[in-house]
């Protein structure tokens, strides 16, 4: 397959993957641009597409995992996260800001986690495979950390949350 | 808990690329993959500099070996000329002892008879009592 169509096919999953766990545009972009670059070297060991998905997915995740946990590269709220995207009206923009800031407080593994479940919609199966971790152990930190979440999410919008939403 | 799983599957959907990532990406490919060849052209020089150096050393073997065969042959081909020529001079040389004692022997014969023949005149003309010359060789 051309590498310049797995490029133009891919850059999203990559590049969103990393911009939800960084909260950065740059860091994001530099992060795609290294995978696509060590898929280019290693691209002669992906066998299917699947397989290249989830070489895709795993590989930056990790990549953000090692830049999150290093001190000096926290992520830091990016200028273009103000700017109004393609959204649809009808749904909160605020809601959605709110909840992308409260994800990226999240511990690095938490935050891949939840990243991977509701951007990628894997299951915690396929989550534990691609972060090394036991099926149990994914399982209940994705429950703690959607439990935190809905706390933290409470305290900001008011207790109202969970029933103006019902 | 089902509640905020819909919001969180909206709040993090896939974000598409910024303008330009693909065309990015790939103006880097040739830089990288040149970077990643640099070992490999390397390795090919240093390969070759080795297949050279055995040729030379291959080559020079051979010219060597050829050299001492040339210079062998052409030992044994002035031992030969030298040993023939020597043959020659011996045989030159006994030739001309013969000739040589052939025509002292002549000389001497030659001698003899003229000497008797002149003694044989004087018995004739003069007494019996001189004595006849000794022959001179």
């Amino acid at each position: 397959m051309d590498f310049s169509k797995i490029v133009r096919e891919h850059q999203s999953l990559v590049f969103s993957l990393a911009y939800h766990m960084l909260r950065n545009a740059a860091s994001a972009e530099e992060v795609a641009q290294e995978v696509f670059l060590r898929l280019y070297q290693d691209r002669a060991r992906i066998s299917t597409d699947e397989h290249l998905v989830h070489w895709l997915r795993r590989t930056a995740t990790h990549r953000c995992l090692d830049i999150l946990r290093r001190p000096a590269n926290r992520p830091h709220l990016d200028v273009t996260e103000l700017e109004l995207s393609s959204e649809p009206k009808a749904v909160d923009p605020f809601m959605d800001r709110t909840l992308r800031r409260l994800v990226s407080a999240l511990s690095p593994t938490a935050r891949a986690m939840i990243v991977l479940r509701y951007q990628e919609d894997l299951e915690p199966r396929e989550i534990a495979a691609m972060l090394d971790l036991p099926l149990a152990t994914v399982k209940s930190r994705l429950q703690r950390a959607l439990v935190v979440l809905r706390g933290k999410l409470a305290r900001e919008e008011g207790p109202s949350y969970g029933a103006a939403r019902a | 808990m089902a509640l905020l799983e819909p919001d969180l599957s909206r709040a993090l959907r896939r974000k598409p690329a910024p303008a330009g990532l693909a065309e990015r990406i790939l103006s880097r490919l040739p830089r990288e993959a040149q970077r990643d060849r640099e070992p490999y052209h390397v390795r090919l020089r240093l390969a070759w500099s080795f297949a050279g150096a055995i040729a030379l050393c291959v080559g020079l073997g051979v010219f060597y070996v050829n050299a001492r065969r040339i210079e062998r042959r052409n030992e044994q081909a002035r031992q030969q000329l030298v040993e023939t020529l020597t043959v020659a001079s011996r045989s030159i040389v006994r030739a001309e002892s013969k000739a040589f004692t052939a025509a002292a022997w002549g000389r001497m014969k030659e001698r003899l008879a003229h000497t008797e023949a002149s003694a044989h005149d004087e018995d004739e003309d003069a007494p019996m009592h001189s004595p006849a010359p000794s022959p001179r060789i």
